[in-house]
């Protein structure tokens, strides 16, 4: 019967939850499972799905125990040190040589922040994933194209126009990210290896995964999750922000403050998920907090965009872009963008830090902080000349291009 | 070291309480996790930080002492 469930394609036939609070009742239920993306329990009971060839079976596809064991072992490489790792060991040192060789090359400074941004990201997920470091920019583009190929494919049921052709290339990129880089990484790891990360940690603990496919799924997976929503996120926060600054030109001073990057990092992220929304099959009758009863075996759609402009939780000027806004307790300043509950994103305190994270640059920040605060270090403007332009064909709110300029040759003292 | 849970940002997942039984307890009628020995004996402090490290609300805060 759920051929379609599970797909966006069907969203229209589920029950759709709006409400910010109903969202969270839902994603922190233990009376539902993830239907957007399928295990092989799942798939055998619903049928294949459009993203079983690229993240069957991984991490964020699992349910209960299966669940519960793969995050447990995978959130090892998360810890607070790290994450600093990833940040300020990777991701400050590459972004920094790639400004400064980019400003000699192109001295009036204009780049395409999308490129530019995935470009250093790119090689982040490289490292998450374990394949061999990656240290020049064809390598780089070309595993950046590889993993938005991937990614396409992935979140092709969004798309709103050649979804087949959409997969069709999206299995080429996958098959060539396996030949040209995860076959070389996945060879050179062994039972002896150190455990750093995806690939090593899960051939490193035998029973993690059931086959060799699984596990390249899992490389696939955090391929693209490991940066994809700061990718996204980057131009939105920038473009919001620029239009709020145009009325509060005073708070110019506040984008050298990581907490002040902090809370447009959030801001840009509640306004603007990842996708659309989530998908979850309720396991066992639940009532929401607004009395919507849902029951055993109802398949629903968590509709991210409008419950993360709810009015009774974000106010009434909830649509609009306030980097100072206040949010009630328990609220998270995001939404539900980085999904909730058991499944929340692995990475959610990699892209904007913890609760404890403080405005030391020596600490991590969140690599979504940090990129903020580091791009208007080097005086991002965005570009009068070229208005940044939308992907096209797809539901989801993506960035094709974004045109700015860098006004400084170093980044700030 | 000391252990705390914000009990605002836990989503009762209980991740915590099947790492670290001895640490922390979902509590079933708040459906949130609660600490149940704030002081970490030395042998529980690799539990703790697992289970900081594994909380998918970030909710767990751990200080060295």
């Amino acid at each position: 019967m759920a051929q379609g469930y599970g797909t966006p394609h069907a969203v229209d036939e589920m029950t759709q939850v709006t409400s910010y609070r109903d969202v969270g009742a839902i994603l922190n239920s233990g009376d539902a499972r993830q239907a957007l993306h399928r295990s092989e329990e799942t798939a055998s009971e619903w049928g294949p799905g459009p993203s079983d060839a690229f993240i069957g079976d991984s991490v964020i596809s699992l349910n209960g125990d299966a669940h519960f064991e793969r995050r447990r072992l995978e959130s090892a490489l998360f810890t607070k040190a790290g994450r600093g790792r990833m940040e300020l060991d990777i991701v400050l040192p590459l972004l920094r040589r790639q400004l400064a060789e980019h400003l000699e090359a192109a001295p009036s400074g204009e780049a395409d922040l999308v490129t530019f941004t995935r470009l250093v990201l790119i090689r982040l997920s490289g490292a998450v994933v374990g394949l061999a470091p990656i240290e020049d920019y064809a390598s780089a583009d070309r595993l950046r194209i590889l993993a938005d190929g991937i990614l396409s494919g992935v979140t092709a049921g969004w798309a709103t126009a050649d979804r087949e052709e959409i997969l069709r290339r999206a299995l080429e990129a996958r098959d060539a990210f396996a030949s040209e880089f995860y076959d070389a990484a996945r060879a050179a790891a062994t039972l002896q290896s150190e455990a750093k990360d995806i690939i090593s940690l899960l051939v490193t603990t035998p029973g993690s995964v059931r086959s060799e496919d699984v596990l390249f799924r899992e490389a696939a997976l955090f391929l693209i999750a490991s940066s994809s929503t700061t990718t996204n996120a980057l131009q939105h926060a920038v473009w919001d922000l620029e239009h709020w600054l145009a009325d509060h030109p005073e708070a110019r001073a506040d984008l050298g403050s990581f907490p002040f990057c902090r809370r447009v990092a959030n801001e840009a992220l509640r306004l603007h998920p990842t996708i659309p929304g989530l998908m979850r099959e309720m396991t066992a009758p639940v009532t929401l907090p607004s009395g919507l009863e849902l029951e055993e075996g109802e398949f629903v759609f968590l509709d991210l965009l409008r419950s993360a402009r709810d009015p009774e939780v974000f106010g009434p000027a909830a649509d609009a872009f306030d980097p100072f806004r206040k949010v009630p307790k328990g609220v998270l300043p995001f939404a539900y963008t980085f999904g909730g509950g058991p499944h929340m994103c692995m990475g959610r305190t990699l892209a904007v830090g913890d609760a404890g994270s403080s405005d030391d640059p020596a600490d991590p920040q969140g690599v979504l902080t940090r990129l903020l605060h580091e791009f208007y270090g080097w005086g991002l403007t965005l570009d009068p000349e070229r208005e940044p332009r939308r992907q096209a064909n797809t539901a989801k709110d993506d960035w094709a291009t974004f045109p700015v300029t860098f006004t400084r040759k170093v980044s700030r003292p | 070291m000391r252990i705390s849970i914000d009990s605002e940002a836990c989503m009762g997942t209980g991740f915590c309480g099947r790492i670290a039984p001895q640490l922390f307890r979902l509590d079933d009628t708040k459906l949130l996790s609660v600490v149940l020995q704030a002081d970490v004996p030395p042998e529980l402090e690799d539990s703790a930080r697992e289970a900081e490290t594994a909380c998918p609300a970030a909710a767990i805060t751990v200080t060295e002492e």
